[in-house]
C-alpha cells in the first residue's frame, strides 16, 4: 500500500485497516493484537477482541529451562509470549512505536 | 476449527443471497467472510510493517476526523479501555519497575507469617462472597497465584507440580499448611460458584464470578484435598510449635475442613461452623499472627484476563471478617431451619419463611443455598413436590373441603369421571401457573429491587392469569361440575370462580407488595407517599372484597359437610376459616394504616409542611404514568385515574375532620392485633416465623401509635391559635428513611415542634 497524498485519500488508506487485525507495539514492550474499530488524527486507535502480549520474565524464562533440562532434551528453549485476553482497548497514538497489519 | 468453518459458510450462504438487495445484509456478509479469513488466518499469515505509511496518513487526517467502522458506535468506545493510562490499564508496568513480584511463594515462612497469610486469605474470600472480584480478593494471594497458574500441573505444588524439600518446619509451613489451605480454599470457591451459578442471582450486582481466565484446580477431586488439608492438619498437630500458634493454625484449617465439607454438601456443618468461628477465631489468635503484606498484591491483575480496569485490594480487618463469615454461616444454617419439616408443609408458611429469610439480607452464597433447598429437583427440599405445594395453597385459600382439590381426585383413572376431568384441568391451569406461582418464592430470594421489579413484572401476567386462563379453567369445571350460584359481595347469584379468585389474591397481594417494597426501597418521593397509601388502601379494599367472597362460599361448604360428616374435609375447612379469618383481620390492619397515614400526608401537604410537587416543566400525566406502569395493564382493579389520585394527596373536608379520621382509624387497629396476637402458628400459617411474626406485629403497633401521635401534635397545635400558615413556624417534618422507620412497609412522618429560635 502506498501512502497517501490528501485527506480523503488518508481517510481511504486508513479505513481499508478497519476490522482487519492490527499487532500496535507500545513504549513499554507490550504488544496488542486486535481488530481495528476507529482511528483519529492523532493515531489514537481502537481495537476490539484484542489480547495483551508480553515478553516473558526472568523467572519464566528460568522456568522453562529448568523443565527444558529435567526433560532431557536438547537444543534451544522456547517460551512463548505471555497473552492475556483484555477485549476493546484504545492504544493511545503517542505509546504506539509499531503498527502491524496481518496479511 | 470446526467453528471457523462454520464461520466461512455462513458467510458464503449470506453472499450468495442474492434475492435480497438489501444494503445492510450485504455489507454484514461481506463483514462475516472478512472475519472468518481473519479467524482462520489468526496467528498463521504473516504480518507487515505499516507503521510510516499509517502515521503519514494519520496526519494528513483533519483535526475531528475519525475513520470509523459503520457498525461500531462512539458509544461502544466509551467502554473502550486505555492503554497506558494506570487507572484503565491493569497491564501497565510503572517504568524501573519489574513485572514480577519479588516476593518468592515458594520461601520458607515462620509460623507467625504463616498464620497471617491463612487469615489474610479468610478475609478476602469473604470479600469475595460479599460481592468484589476475585481479583482483588482470594487472587491477589502469590500462593494461591502459583498453585492457579497456566504453568502449573497436577498435584499443583507451589513448585509448580515438583515435589518440595519438607527438611524444615519453615518449609512445611510453607508447602504442606499454606499451600493445603490455599488449594481447599481455590476448591471452596469452585464449590461455591457452581451452587450460586446453578440459580437465580444477579451477576456484577450482586456477585462476581468473573474467573479472570484462570481455572480452580479443575484436575484437583474433592477427595485429594481432604487427604492435602487432613496431611496438614496432623502435620500441624504434631510439629513442634508453640501451643498457641500451633492452635490457632489448626483451628484455621479445621474450620476450612468443616466449611469445605459443608459446601460440598457432605455434611451439614453450618451451625457448627458459627461456634467455632466465634470460640476459635479470636481477635487474640489473630495476634498471634505476624503481617506478611508482600505475599499479597494486586499486581497479579496484570497477567488476569479482564476487560475491566485494575481494581485495588480489599483491605477488611480481622474482627469485621469474622463477624462477617458468623452472619454468612448463621445465614445459611436458618436456611436450613426455615425449611424444616414443620414449616414446609403449608405454602403460606413456606412463602413468610422465604420472606424472613430475605429480610436478614444474606449474600448471594446463602440465598443460592436457600432456592437450591426450595427447587432442587421439582421439590421443597426433596419432600414436597412443587405441585402438591400448589395444590395446597388453592385448597387453603378456595377450595377447602372440596373434592375438586382432594388429592384422590387426581388418582381417579376412569375418563368419564369428571373428577378425572376436572383434575385434567386443574392441572393444565397449574402448569400455566407454575413458573408465576413459584416465582413468588424465587424473587423473594434475590435482593430487594430486583424483588420489586420483577414483581412489578409479574402484576400483568397475574391479570392475564386471573382473567383469561384460569377464568376459562372456571367456566371449563363449571360445565363438568356445575358449580354453586350464592349472594356475595361480588353481586347476587354469582360463582365462586376458584381458579379466578386464587389468581386474583395472588394478583393483589403482589400488587400490594410492590407498593410497600416501593416503600421500603424509597422510590416514592415525600409529596406521593400520601397517594401511594391510598392506592394502597384501595387495593387492599378490594383484597378485603376477594376474602369475604371467597368466605361466603367457605362457610356454605362447611354447612354442606358437617351433614356428610366427612372429618377429613370438615378439618380443611375449619383450617381454611381460621386462616381467612387471620388474613381479614390483617388486611383490616393494612386498609387502616394505609387510609390513616394517606389522610396525614395529605394534611401535611396542605400546611406545607413536606415538600410540594414544584415541578414545572414536568406534565402530571406522564409522570403519574410512569409511577402507575405496572399497575396501569390490570383493568380490574382499574388504576385510580389522575384526577382521583390527585384528590386522594388533597385534603378533603376541613383540617380539623381529617385529623379526627386519622385518629379514628387508628384506634381500632390495637384490637385487631390484639385478636392476630392470639393466632397459633398452625392456624395463621407462620410456623417456623414465629419470631419475626411477633416483631412484626409489634412494629406495627408502634406504627399506629406513632401515627396517633403525630396526629394530635397537629391538632393540638392547630387548636393553639397559630393560624394554618404560623402551622410552618412551630413545626417540621421529616421522613425517616429506610431503617430507621418502625417498619420498613410503613413511613410515618415525624412531626415534630421546631427548635424556637433565641
Amino acid at each position: 500500500m502506498d501512502a497517501p497524498n490528501s485527506a480523503s485519500n488518508a481517510s481511504a488508506y486508513l479505513s481499508g485497516f478497519l476490522n482487519r487485525t492490527l499487532h500496535l507495539h507500545t513504549t513499554d514492550g507490550r504488544m496488542f493484537a486486535g481488530q481495528m474499530k476507529c482511528t483519529d488524527p492523532e493515531r489514537n486507535i481502537i481495537l476490539s477482541m484484542t489480547h495483551e502480549y508480553r515478553q516473558p520474565s526472568e523467572a519464566d524464562v528460568k522456568l522453562a529451562a529448568e523443565r527444558h533440562k529435567r526433560s532431557g532434551k536438547n537444543g534451544n528453549v522456547k517460551v512463548d509470549m505471555k497473552k492475556r485476553f483484555v477485549g476493546l482497548v484504545v492504544v493511545p497514538g503517542k505509546y504506539i512505536t509499531k503498527i502491524e497489519v496481518e496479511e | 476449527m470446526a467453528c471457523r468453518e462454520t464461520f466461512a459458510d455462513i458467510a458464503r450462504l449470506a453472499i450468495s443471497s442474492e434475492s435480497n438487495d438489501d444494503e445492510n445484509i450485504k455489507i454484514a456478509a461481506a463483514r462475516l467472510a472478512q472475519e472468518a479469513r481473519q479467524t482462520a488466518s489468526y496467528g498463521r499469515r504473516g504480518v507487515v510493517d505499516v507503521t510510516e505509511q499509517f502515521s503519514a496518513a494519520s496526519k494528513e487526517l483533519r483535526p475531528g476526523d475519525l475513520v470509523i467502522d459503520d457498525f461500531f458506535t462512539l458509544f461502544e468506545a466509551v467502554g473502550a479501555l486505555e492503554i497506558m493510562d494506570p487507572k484503565m490499564d491493569s497491564g501497565l508496568v510503572p517504568p524501573g519497575e519489574p513485572v514480577d513480584p519479588s516476593f518468592d511463594p515458594v520461601a520458607p515462612l515462620n509460623a507467625a507469617q504463616s498464620l497471617w497469610i491463612l487469615d489474610q486469605l479468610s478475609s478476602l474470600e469473604i470479600a469475595w462472597l460479599e460481592g468484589s472480584q476475585l481479583s482483588q480478593t482470594v487472587f491477589t494471594s502469590l500462593h494461591l497465584d502459583r498453585l492457579l497458574s497456566a504453568a502449573n500441573r497436577y498435584p499443583y505444588t507451589l513448585q509448580y507440580g515438583e515435589p518440595a524439600d519438607l527438611s524444615t518446619n519453615e518449609s512445611c509451613l510453607t508447602h504442606v499448611v499454606v499451600k493445603a489451605y490455599c488449594v481447599a480454599l481455590a476448591k471452596c470457591c469452585a464449590q461455591v460458584l457452581m451452587t450460586v451459578q446453578s440459580q437465580n442471582f444477579y451477576d456484577e450486582e450482586d456477585f462476581v464470578t468473573h474467573l479472570f481466565g484462570q481455572e480452580l484446580l479443575p484436575r484437583m477431586g474433592e477427595d485429594d484435598v481432604k487427604t492435602i488439608l487432613d496431611d496438614a492438619i496432623r502435620w500441624v498437630v504434631n510439629c513442634d510449635l508453640p501451643a498457641d500458634i500451633k492452635a490457632a493454625l489448626e483451628a484455621r484449617l479445621q474450620a476450612r475442613k468443616l466449611y469445605m465439607l459443608s459446601a460440598f454438601g457432605e455434611a451439614n456443618l453450618w451451625a457448627n461452623l458459627v461456634v467455632y468461628t466465634e470460640d476459635k477465631m479470636t481477635e487474640e489468635s489473630h495476634l498471634l499472627a505476624e503481617p506478611i503484606p508482600e505475599a499479597f498484591t494486586d499486581k497479579v491483575q496484570r497477567h488476569l484476563a479482564t476487560s475491566t480496569p485494575p481494581r485495588p485490594m480489599l483491605q477488611l480487618t480481622w474482627t469485621e471478617s469474622q463477624k462477617k463469615w458468623i452472619k454468612l454461616f448463621s445465614d445459611i444454617d436458618e436456611a436450613d431451619r426455615l425449611t424444616d419439616s414443620q414449616a414446609r408443609q403449608s405454602p403460606a408458611s413456606l412463602q413468610k419463611a422465604v420472606w424472613s429469610f430475605a429480610s436478614r439480607d444474606p449474600s448471594t452464597y446463602p440465598r443460592a443455598i436457600f432456592q437450591d433447598l426450595l427447587f432442587a429437583g421439582g421439590t421443597v427440599r426433596d419432600d414436597i413436590p412443587h405441585f402438591d405445594l400448589m395444590l395446597l395453597d388453592i385448597r387453603d385459600l378456595v377450595l377447602a373441603g372440596d373434592v375438586l382439590v382432594d388429592p384422590a381426585s387426581f388418582h381417579v383413572e376412569v375418563p368419564s369421571d369428571p373428577r378425572h376431568r376436572c383434575a385434567r384441568i386443574l392441572e393444565t391451569i397449574m402448569d400455566k401457573a407454575y413458573d408465576e406461582y413459584l416465582n413468588l418464592y424465587r424473587m423473594v430470594c434475590q435482593n430487594r429491587c430486583r424483588t420489586r421489579r420483577t414483581f412489578t413484572q409479574a402484576v400483568p401476567l397475574l391479570h392475564e392469569l386471573e382473567t383469561t386462563i384460569a377464568k376459562q379453567a372456571d367456566a371449563d369445571i363449571d360445565s363438568i361440575m356445575p358449580q354453586k350460584k350464592l349472594d356475595t359481595v361480588f353481586g347476587k347469584q354469582v360463582k365462586l370462580s376458584p381458579l379466578s379468585s386464587w389468581s386474583r389474591w395472588y394478583k393483589l397481594k403482589i400488587m400490594t407488595e410492590t407498593i410497600s417494597l416501593g416503600f421500603e426501597t424509597d422510590i416514592y418521593l415525600d409529596y406521593e407517599m400520601g397517594g401511594m397509601y391510598w392506592y394502597l388502601s384501595q387495593l387492599n379494599l378490594e383484597k378485603q372484597r376477594l376474602l369475604q367472597h371467597i368466605e361466603a362460599f367457605l362457610l356454605d361448604r362447611m354447612a354442606q359437610i358437617v351433614s356428610s360428616k366427612n372429618v377429613a374435609y370438615s378439618m380443611d375447612c375449619i383450617a381454611s376459616q381460621d386462616w381467612i379469618n387471620c388474613l381479614r383481620e390483617e388486611t383490616e390492619v393494612s386498609i387502616l394504616l394505609a387510609e390513616a397515614l394517606a389522610d396525614l400526608y395529605a394534611l401535611l401537604s396542605h400546611f406545607k409542611l413536606i415538600k410540594s410537587a414544584d415541578r414545572p416543566f414536568a406534565q402530571a400525566q406522564l409522570v403519574y404514568e410512569a409511577r402507575m406502569k405496572p399497575y396501569l395493564a390490570v383493568t380490574d382493579p382499574a388504576p385510580p385515574s389522575l384526577e382521583s389520585f390527585k384528590s386522594a394527596q388533597t385534603l378533603t373536608g376541613s383540617p380539623e375532620d381529617a385529623v379526627i379520621r386519622v385518629e379514628a382509624r387508628v384506634k381500632p387497629i390495637k384490637e385487631h392485633l390484639a385478636k392476630l396476637k392470639k393466632v397459633s402458628p398452625t392456624a395463621g400459617k407462620f410456623v417456623g416465623t414465629e419470631a419475626r411474626r411477633n416483631a412484626q406485629i409489634k412494629q406495627l403497633e408502634t406504627t399506629s401509635v406513632a401515627i396517633f401521635v403525630g396526629a394530635s401534635l397537629l391538632k393540638r397545635t392547630m387548636g393553639s391559635g397559630v393560624g394554618e400558615d404560623g402551622l410552618r413556624e412551630v413545626l417540621e417534618v421529616s421522613i425517616p428513611p429506610p431503617g430507621k422507620r418502625y417498619n420498613d412497609w410503613w413511613v410515618v412522618p415525624q412531626i415534630k415542634p421546631k427548635p424556637k429560635s433565641e
